[in-house]
Protein backbone atom coordinates (compact mmCIF):
# COMPACT_ATOMS: atom_id res chain seq x y z
CA UNK A 1 0.00 0.00 0.00
CA UNK A 2 1.23 3.58 -1.04
CA UNK A 3 1.64 6.33 1.64
CA UNK A 4 -0.24 9.32 1.29
CA UNK A 5 2.33 12.08 -0.55
CA UNK A 6 3.57 14.14 2.83
CA UNK A 7 1.95 11.82 5.63
CA UNK A 8 4.45 10.09 8.07
CA UNK A 9 5.14 6.20 8.74
CA UNK A 10 4.47 5.30 12.37
CA UNK A 11 8.03 4.59 12.72
CA UNK A 12 9.15 8.49 11.45
CA UNK A 13 6.72 9.84 14.15
CA UNK A 14 7.87 7.77 16.64
CA UNK A 15 11.33 9.15 15.85
CA UNK A 16 10.20 12.97 15.70
CA UNK A 17 8.60 12.33 19.24
CA UNK A 18 11.31 10.57 20.93
CA UNK A 19 13.68 13.61 19.54
CA UNK A 20 11.32 15.99 20.74
CA UNK A 21 11.42 14.78 23.71
CA UNK A 22 15.05 14.24 24.20
CA UNK A 23 15.31 18.07 22.69
CA UNK A 24 12.94 19.01 26.03
CA UNK A 25 15.11 17.33 28.11
CA UNK A 26 19.33 17.37 28.62
CA UNK A 27 19.96 16.22 25.26
CA UNK A 28 19.03 18.13 22.39
CA UNK A 29 20.99 16.01 19.51
CA UNK A 30 20.81 11.99 19.65
CA UNK A 31 21.94 9.53 17.93
CA UNK A 32 20.72 6.16 16.19
CA UNK A 33 20.70 4.01 19.19
CA UNK A 34 19.63 6.38 21.74
CA UNK A 35 16.69 7.48 19.42
CA UNK A 36 16.00 3.43 19.18
CA UNK A 37 16.35 3.09 22.92
CA UNK A 38 13.88 6.33 23.82
CA UNK A 39 11.73 4.78 21.13
CA UNK A 40 11.63 1.26 22.66
CA UNK A 41 10.98 2.81 26.27
CA UNK A 42 8.42 5.80 25.14
CA UNK A 43 6.35 2.61 23.92
CA UNK A 44 6.97 -0.12 26.21
CA UNK A 45 8.29 -2.19 23.26
CA UNK A 46 10.27 -5.38 24.31
CA UNK A 47 13.00 -5.21 21.25
CA UNK A 48 14.93 -2.41 19.62
CA UNK A 49 14.01 -0.86 15.73
CA UNK A 50 15.65 -2.61 13.74
CA UNK A 51 18.99 -1.15 12.21
CA UNK A 52 17.22 -0.88 8.37
CA UNK A 53 14.18 0.75 9.68
CA UNK A 54 15.89 2.92 11.92
CA UNK A 55 18.35 4.53 9.65
CA UNK A 56 16.60 4.55 6.49
CA UNK A 57 13.52 6.66 8.22
CA UNK A 58 16.34 8.73 9.69
CA UNK A 59 17.14 9.96 6.27
CA UNK A 60 14.10 10.16 4.95
CA UNK A 61 13.32 12.64 7.86
CA UNK A 62 16.26 14.37 6.54
CA UNK A 63 15.50 15.14 3.66
CA UNK A 64 11.88 16.37 3.75
CA UNK A 65 14.32 18.41 7.08
CA UNK A 66 12.28 17.49 9.99
CA UNK A 67 15.59 16.33 11.17
CA UNK A 68 19.29 17.41 10.95
CA UNK A 69 22.48 15.60 11.19
CA UNK A 70 25.97 16.34 11.47
CA UNK A 71 28.85 14.20 12.41
CA UNK A 72 30.61 14.40 16.25
CA UNK A 73 34.27 15.91 16.20
CA UNK A 74 36.22 13.12 15.39
CA UNK A 75 38.62 14.05 18.23
CA UNK A 76 35.85 13.47 20.91
CA UNK A 77 35.23 10.16 19.96
CA UNK A 78 38.90 9.30 20.21
CA UNK A 79 39.26 10.55 23.00
CA UNK A 80 36.36 8.48 24.48
CA UNK A 81 38.09 5.61 22.70
CA UNK A 82 34.66 4.61 20.70
CA UNK A 83 33.36 5.10 17.24
CA UNK A 84 32.19 8.46 15.71
CA UNK A 85 28.60 9.42 16.50
CA UNK A 86 26.51 11.00 13.74
CA UNK A 87 24.25 13.64 16.16
CA UNK A 88 20.33 14.24 14.97
CA UNK A 89 17.99 16.80 16.27
CA UNK A 90 14.74 17.90 15.46
CA UNK A 91 14.18 20.82 13.29
CA UNK A 92 11.49 23.15 13.70
CA UNK A 93 9.59 21.73 10.67
CA UNK A 94 10.02 18.25 12.86
CA UNK A 95 8.82 20.25 15.71
CA UNK A 96 5.46 21.60 14.06
CA UNK A 97 4.89 18.09 12.18
CA UNK A 98 4.62 16.60 15.70
CA UNK A 99 2.66 19.22 16.79
CA UNK A 100 0.27 18.20 13.49
CA UNK A 101 0.28 14.79 14.31
CA UNK A 102 -0.86 15.06 18.80
CA UNK A 103 -3.33 17.71 17.01
CA UNK A 104 -4.97 15.34 14.98
CA UNK A 105 -4.98 12.62 16.68
CA UNK A 106 -6.80 14.74 19.09
CA UNK A 107 -9.38 15.65 16.69
CA UNK A 108 -11.23 12.00 16.53
CA UNK A 109 -11.88 12.20 20.60
CA UNK A 110 -12.92 15.45 20.87
CA UNK A 111 -15.59 15.13 17.66
CA UNK A 112 -16.58 11.89 19.31
CA UNK A 113 -16.94 14.11 22.90
CA UNK A 114 -19.18 16.52 20.75
CA UNK A 115 -21.23 13.52 19.49
CA UNK A 116 -21.83 11.90 22.71
CA UNK A 117 -22.88 15.37 24.36
CA UNK A 118 -25.36 16.12 21.79
CA UNK A 119 -27.07 12.75 21.66
CA UNK B 1 34.89 8.04 9.22
CA UNK B 2 35.72 5.13 10.66
CA UNK B 3 37.84 5.67 13.84
CA UNK B 4 37.60 3.39 16.52
CA UNK B 5 36.99 -0.24 15.67
CA UNK B 6 33.42 -0.82 16.72
CA UNK B 7 34.61 -4.41 18.35
CA UNK B 8 36.93 -3.35 20.36
CA UNK B 9 37.00 -4.46 23.96
CA UNK B 10 33.90 -6.72 23.23
CA UNK B 11 33.63 -10.25 24.86
CA UNK B 12 33.78 -13.38 22.54
CA UNK B 13 29.98 -13.36 21.44
CA UNK B 14 29.21 -10.27 21.93
CA UNK B 15 32.37 -9.32 19.40
CA UNK B 16 30.87 -11.82 17.10
CA UNK B 17 27.52 -9.97 17.33
CA UNK B 18 28.87 -6.92 16.38
CA UNK B 19 31.01 -8.15 13.65
CA UNK B 20 28.01 -9.75 11.97
CA UNK B 21 25.92 -6.17 12.55
CA UNK B 22 29.24 -4.59 10.81
CA UNK B 23 29.57 -7.56 7.93
CA UNK B 24 25.90 -7.44 6.99
CA UNK B 25 26.02 -3.61 6.68
CA UNK B 26 29.70 -4.29 4.59
CA UNK B 27 28.07 -6.62 2.30
CA UNK B 28 24.41 -4.40 1.41
CA UNK B 29 26.91 -1.29 1.15
CA UNK B 30 29.28 -2.93 -1.47
CA UNK B 31 29.91 -0.92 -4.61
CA UNK B 32 28.55 2.18 -3.41
CA UNK B 33 30.23 5.77 -3.78
CA UNK B 34 32.92 5.84 -0.78
CA UNK B 35 31.17 8.76 1.10
CA UNK B 36 27.31 6.92 0.63
CA UNK B 37 29.17 4.07 1.80
CA UNK B 38 31.20 4.92 4.58
CA UNK B 39 28.83 6.80 6.44
CA UNK B 40 26.46 3.93 6.66
CA UNK B 41 28.91 1.41 7.67
CA UNK B 42 30.08 4.07 10.56
CA UNK B 43 26.57 5.10 11.91
CA UNK B 44 25.98 1.47 12.54
CA UNK B 45 29.58 0.63 13.84
CA UNK B 46 28.49 3.22 16.35
CA UNK B 47 25.08 2.43 17.01
CA UNK B 48 26.24 -1.30 17.77
CA UNK B 49 28.75 0.31 20.11
CA UNK B 50 26.45 2.26 21.75
CA UNK B 51 24.17 -1.15 22.42
CA UNK B 52 27.30 -2.98 24.10
CA UNK B 53 27.95 0.03 26.71
CA UNK B 54 24.10 -0.03 27.41
CA UNK B 55 24.24 -3.28 28.35
CA UNK B 56 26.84 -3.72 29.67
CA UNK B 57 26.54 -0.58 32.31
CA UNK B 58 23.13 -2.09 33.07
CA UNK B 59 24.86 -5.07 33.63
CA UNK B 60 22.90 -7.45 31.44
CA UNK B 61 23.75 -10.91 29.89
CA UNK B 62 26.08 -10.65 26.92
CA UNK B 63 24.03 -13.17 25.26
CA UNK B 64 21.36 -10.34 25.59
CA UNK B 65 23.07 -8.09 23.39
CA UNK B 66 23.98 -10.49 21.15
CA UNK B 67 20.06 -11.34 20.63
CA UNK B 68 19.35 -7.85 20.24
CA UNK B 69 21.70 -7.49 17.18
CA UNK B 70 21.24 -10.42 15.38
CA UNK B 71 17.29 -9.44 15.97
CA UNK B 72 18.10 -6.07 14.80
CA UNK B 73 19.60 -7.38 11.49
CA UNK B 74 17.63 -9.84 10.53
CA UNK B 75 14.59 -7.29 11.18
CA UNK B 76 15.92 -4.36 9.13
CA UNK B 77 17.40 -6.51 6.25
CA UNK B 78 14.50 -5.78 3.94
CA UNK B 79 14.44 -2.12 4.90
CA UNK B 80 18.31 -2.33 3.64
CA UNK B 81 17.62 -3.79 1.27
CA UNK B 82 15.37 -1.46 -0.25
CA UNK B 83 17.14 1.49 0.99
CA UNK B 84 20.39 0.17 -1.04
CA UNK B 85 17.96 0.00 -4.26
CA UNK B 86 16.60 3.25 -3.38
CA UNK B 87 20.15 4.76 -3.43
CA UNK B 88 21.15 3.11 -6.73
CA UNK B 89 17.67 3.42 -8.66
CA UNK B 90 17.60 1.63 -11.56
CA UNK B 91 21.18 1.27 -12.41
CA UNK B 92 22.16 -0.78 -9.81
CA UNK B 93 24.31 -3.35 -10.40
CA UNK B 94 25.79 -5.91 -8.43
CA UNK B 95 28.20 -8.08 -10.47
CA UNK B 96 28.21 -11.43 -10.18
CA UNK B 97 30.44 -13.70 -12.35
CA UNK B 98 28.18 -14.87 -15.72
CA UNK B 99 30.00 -18.61 -14.47
CA UNK B 100 28.16 -18.12 -10.90
CA UNK B 101 24.95 -17.66 -12.25
CA UNK B 102 24.84 -20.20 -14.55
CA UNK B 103 26.36 -22.88 -11.92
CA UNK B 104 23.78 -21.88 -9.30
CA UNK B 105 21.19 -22.19 -11.59
CA UNK B 106 22.14 -25.88 -12.90
CA UNK B 107 22.14 -27.01 -9.67
CA UNK B 108 19.05 -25.25 -8.84
CA UNK B 109 18.04 -28.14 -11.48
CA UNK B 110 18.93 -30.96 -9.83
CA UNK B 111 16.56 -30.40 -7.40
CA UNK B 112 13.62 -28.93 -9.84
CA UNK B 113 14.52 -32.32 -11.50
CA UNK B 114 14.17 -34.73 -8.62
CA UNK B 115 10.71 -33.22 -7.30
CA UNK B 116 9.14 -33.16 -10.85
CA UNK B 117 9.95 -36.71 -11.25
CA UNK B 118 8.67 -37.49 -8.26
CA UNK B 119 4.99 -38.29 -8.89
CA UNK B 120 4.88 -41.68 -10.38
CA UNK B 121 4.87 -45.29 -9.21
CA UNK B 122 1.32 -45.85 -9.19
CA UNK B 123 0.00 -49.30 -9.03
CA UNK B 124 -2.28 -48.97 -11.79
CA UNK B 125 -2.68 -52.75 -12.07
CA UNK B 126 -6.12 -54.23 -11.75
CA UNK B 127 -5.51 -56.05 -8.36
CA UNK B 128 -3.05 -53.21 -6.91
CA UNK B 129 -5.06 -49.93 -7.61
CA UNK B 130 -8.09 -50.30 -4.89
CA UNK B 131 -5.05 -50.14 -2.34
CA UNK B 132 -3.29 -47.28 -4.20
CA UNK B 133 -6.19 -45.38 -4.15
CA UNK B 134 -7.43 -46.21 -0.33
CA UNK B 135 -3.49 -44.87 0.78
CA UNK B 136 -4.19 -41.86 -1.02
CA UNK B 137 -7.52 -41.51 0.30
CA UNK B 138 -6.07 -42.12 3.74
CA UNK B 139 -4.06 -38.93 3.80
CA UNK B 140 -4.40 -35.54 5.21
CA UNK B 141 -6.23 -32.64 3.51
CA UNK B 142 -2.83 -31.06 4.91
CA UNK B 143 -0.65 -33.39 2.83
CA UNK B 144 -2.11 -32.86 -0.46
CA UNK B 145 -2.62 -28.95 -0.70
CA UNK B 146 1.20 -29.24 0.70
CA UNK B 147 1.87 -31.12 -2.31
CA UNK B 148 0.18 -29.32 -4.51
CA UNK B 149 1.52 -25.85 -3.56
CA UNK B 150 5.16 -27.55 -3.39
CA UNK B 151 4.22 -28.62 -6.93
CA UNK B 152 3.34 -25.74 -8.12
CA UNK B 153 6.39 -23.43 -7.03
CA UNK B 154 7.98 -26.26 -8.49
CA UNK B 155 6.46 -25.84 -12.10
CA UNK B 156 7.32 -22.16 -11.60
CA UNK B 157 10.77 -22.44 -10.60
CA UNK B 158 11.58 -24.37 -13.71
CA UNK B 159 9.69 -21.77 -16.15
CA UNK B 160 12.15 -18.99 -13.91
CA UNK B 161 15.07 -21.22 -14.49
CA UNK B 162 14.41 -21.28 -18.47
CA UNK B 163 14.12 -17.79 -18.36
CA UNK B 164 17.47 -16.87 -16.46
CA UNK B 165 19.52 -19.77 -18.62
CA UNK B 166 18.08 -18.37 -21.84
CA UNK B 167 18.91 -14.67 -20.80
CA UNK B 168 22.73 -15.87 -19.38
CA UNK B 169 23.27 -18.16 -22.33
CA UNK B 170 21.82 -16.49 -25.62
CA UNK B 171 24.90 -14.67 -26.21
CA UNK B 172 26.75 -17.81 -26.68
CA UNK B 173 24.86 -19.67 -28.98
CA UNK B 174 21.18 -18.47 -29.01
CA UNK B 175 19.80 -21.36 -31.09
CA UNK B 176 21.19 -24.09 -28.03
CA UNK B 177 20.50 -21.70 -25.26
CA UNK B 178 16.63 -21.35 -26.86
CA UNK B 179 16.10 -24.90 -27.47
CA UNK B 180 17.46 -25.89 -24.00
CA UNK B 181 15.03 -23.08 -22.30
CA UNK B 182 12.02 -24.17 -24.49
CA UNK B 183 12.83 -27.48 -22.77
CA UNK B 184 12.87 -26.79 -19.57
CA UNK B 185 9.94 -24.02 -19.73
CA UNK B 186 7.91 -26.99 -21.52
CA UNK B 187 9.08 -29.30 -18.18
CA UNK B 188 7.52 -26.48 -15.92
CA UNK B 189 3.40 -26.77 -17.69
CA UNK B 190 4.30 -30.43 -17.90
CA UNK B 191 5.04 -30.43 -13.98
CA UNK B 192 1.94 -28.08 -13.67
CA UNK B 193 -0.12 -30.13 -15.23
CA UNK B 194 0.97 -33.19 -13.74
CA UNK B 195 0.32 -31.29 -10.08
CA UNK B 196 -3.46 -30.36 -11.24
CA UNK B 197 -4.11 -34.29 -12.55
CA UNK B 198 -2.85 -35.89 -8.94
CA UNK B 199 -5.18 -32.97 -7.26
CA UNK B 200 -8.07 -34.49 -9.08
CA UNK B 201 -6.66 -38.09 -8.55
CA UNK B 202 -6.71 -37.44 -5.28
CA UNK B 203 -10.12 -36.11 -5.30
CA UNK B 204 -11.01 -39.01 -7.25
CA UNK B 205 -9.12 -41.45 -4.37
CA UNK B 206 -11.71 -39.76 -1.71
CA UNK B 207 -14.83 -40.49 -3.58
CA UNK B 208 -14.00 -44.26 -4.68
CA UNK B 209 -13.91 -45.08 -0.90
CA UNK B 210 -17.14 -43.21 0.01
CA UNK B 211 -18.83 -44.82 -2.66
CA UNK B 212 -19.80 -48.32 -3.73
CA UNK B 213 -20.95 -50.40 -6.00
CA UNK B 214 -21.58 -49.52 -9.64
CA UNK B 215 -20.50 -45.87 -8.91
CA UNK B 216 -17.55 -46.97 -6.89
CA UNK B 217 -16.56 -49.12 -9.84
CA UNK B 218 -17.05 -46.06 -11.98
CA UNK B 219 -14.71 -43.86 -9.93
CA UNK B 220 -11.90 -46.92 -10.41
CA UNK B 221 -11.87 -46.59 -13.93
CA UNK B 222 -12.13 -43.15 -14.34
CA UNK B 223 -9.37 -42.68 -11.82
CA UNK B 224 -7.06 -45.18 -13.39
CA UNK B 225 -6.83 -42.43 -16.23
CA UNK B 226 -5.97 -39.79 -14.27
CA UNK B 227 -3.44 -41.74 -12.74
CA UNK B 228 -2.11 -42.91 -15.93
CA UNK B 229 -2.59 -39.23 -17.42
CA UNK B 230 -0.47 -38.36 -14.63
CA UNK B 231 2.32 -41.13 -14.87
CA UNK B 232 2.86 -39.49 -18.59
CA UNK B 233 2.43 -36.25 -18.14
CA UNK B 234 5.86 -37.10 -15.04
CA UNK B 235 7.25 -39.02 -17.90
CA UNK B 236 6.80 -36.00 -20.88
CA UNK B 237 8.01 -33.70 -17.91
CA UNK B 238 11.52 -35.87 -17.62
CA UNK B 239 12.20 -36.48 -20.93
CA UNK B 240 11.92 -32.82 -21.91
CA UNK B 241 14.37 -32.23 -18.84
CA UNK B 242 16.44 -34.75 -19.78
CA UNK B 243 17.12 -33.72 -23.33
CA UNK B 244 17.81 -30.04 -22.03
CA UNK B 245 20.62 -31.21 -19.86
CA UNK B 246 21.84 -32.60 -23.02
CA UNK B 247 21.51 -29.65 -24.72
CA UNK B 248 23.25 -27.83 -22.08
CA UNK B 249 25.98 -30.37 -21.83
CA UNK B 250 26.38 -29.45 -25.78
CA UNK B 251 26.27 -25.67 -24.95
CA UNK B 252 28.86 -26.13 -21.98
CA UNK B 253 31.09 -28.06 -23.65
CA UNK B 254 31.23 -26.49 -26.69
CA UNK B 255 31.75 -23.03 -25.36
CA UNK B 256 34.42 -24.33 -22.96
CA UNK B 257 32.45 -23.39 -19.61
CA UNK B 258 33.43 -26.63 -18.38
CA UNK B 259 36.03 -28.97 -19.18
CA UNK B 260 35.51 -30.49 -22.25
CA UNK B 261 35.99 -34.25 -20.83
CA UNK B 262 32.80 -33.83 -18.79
CA UNK B 263 30.48 -34.22 -21.92
CA UNK B 264 30.86 -38.12 -21.85
CA UNK B 265 28.16 -38.10 -18.59
CA UNK B 266 25.73 -37.23 -20.85
CA UNK B 267 26.78 -38.95 -23.37
CA UNK B 268 27.05 -42.06 -21.63
CA UNK B 269 23.37 -41.37 -20.11
CA UNK B 270 21.85 -40.51 -23.54
CA UNK B 271 23.33 -44.10 -24.62
CA UNK B 272 21.85 -45.61 -21.13
CA UNK B 273 18.21 -44.26 -21.81
CA UNK B 274 17.97 -44.14 -25.41
CA UNK B 275 19.00 -47.99 -25.60
CA UNK B 276 16.70 -48.66 -23.26
CA UNK B 277 14.05 -47.42 -25.23
CA UNK B 278 15.02 -49.05 -28.19
CA UNK B 279 15.58 -52.29 -26.63
CA UNK B 280 11.47 -51.80 -24.88
CA UNK B 281 10.50 -50.83 -28.70
CA UNK B 282 11.88 -54.01 -30.04
CA UNK B 283 9.31 -56.07 -27.82
CA UNK B 284 12.17 -56.12 -24.31
CA UNK B 285 10.62 -55.77 -20.77
CA UNK B 286 11.62 -52.19 -19.57
CA UNK B 287 13.84 -52.22 -16.80
CA UNK B 288 13.33 -49.40 -14.58
CA UNK B 289 16.47 -49.34 -13.09
CA UNK B 290 18.19 -48.88 -16.09
CA UNK B 291 15.97 -46.07 -17.31
CA UNK B 292 16.90 -44.44 -13.38
CA UNK B 293 20.66 -45.02 -14.17
CA UNK B 294 20.57 -42.75 -16.85
CA UNK B 295 18.53 -40.38 -15.05
CA UNK B 296 21.22 -40.34 -12.46
CA UNK B 297 24.15 -39.42 -15.41
CA UNK B 298 22.29 -36.46 -16.29
CA UNK B 299 21.78 -35.36 -12.63
CA UNK B 300 25.58 -36.30 -12.20
CA UNK B 301 26.51 -34.21 -15.29
CA UNK B 302 24.13 -31.43 -13.75
CA UNK B 303 25.89 -31.51 -10.38
CA UNK B 304 29.68 -31.58 -11.87
CA UNK B 305 29.03 -28.88 -13.98
CA UNK B 306 27.00 -26.89 -11.56
CA UNK B 307 29.84 -26.78 -9.18
CA UNK B 308 32.41 -26.08 -11.53
CA UNK B 309 30.66 -23.10 -12.84
CA UNK B 310 30.07 -21.59 -9.34
CA UNK B 311 33.87 -22.27 -7.69
CA UNK B 312 35.53 -21.71 -10.52
CA UNK B 313 34.64 -18.66 -12.34
CA UNK B 314 36.29 -16.69 -14.93
CA UNK B 315 39.02 -19.53 -15.55
CA UNK B 316 40.27 -18.13 -19.19
CA UNK B 317 36.64 -19.40 -20.91
CA UNK B 318 35.84 -16.87 -23.56
CA UNK B 319 33.21 -17.66 -26.12
CA UNK B 320 33.56 -20.21 -28.99
CA UNK B 321 32.35 -17.24 -31.01
CA UNK B 322 34.81 -14.30 -29.96
CA UNK B 323 37.93 -16.96 -30.67
CA UNK B 324 36.38 -17.01 -33.70
CA UNK B 325 36.18 -13.84 -34.58
CA UNK B 326 39.42 -13.32 -33.16
CA UNK B 327 41.33 -16.00 -35.30
CA UNK B 328 39.41 -13.93 -38.39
Amino acid sequence: MRRKAGALLSIEIAILQAGSALLRGSDPEFHGYAIAREIRDQEGARSLTAHGTLYRALERLEIRGLLASRWEDPEIAAAEERPRRRMYRVTAEGEAAVQAVAESAKAPAKALKRGLAAS
Amino acid sequence: MSGIAAGRGMSGIAAVASRAARGWTAAYTLGLAAQVRDARRAEIASDVWEHHCDIATGGRPAWKFVGSVFGRIVRGAPADLLWRVNVEGPKMDIKIPFERIVGGLLLAMVVLLMVTTSISGYDTAREGFDGELRRLAGMSNTAHNGNAFFRAVTGVALIGAAAALYTNLKGRSPMLSAMTAFGIAAAGVLALIAGALQLVFVELAQEYVASSGAHQEQVLVTARGFAVATENTVGAAFIALVLSIYGLAILAGREGLVPRWLIGIPVISAAIIGGSLIAQTAGADLQWWILISGLFMSVIWLLVAGLWLLFTPGEGRAPASAGHAAAM
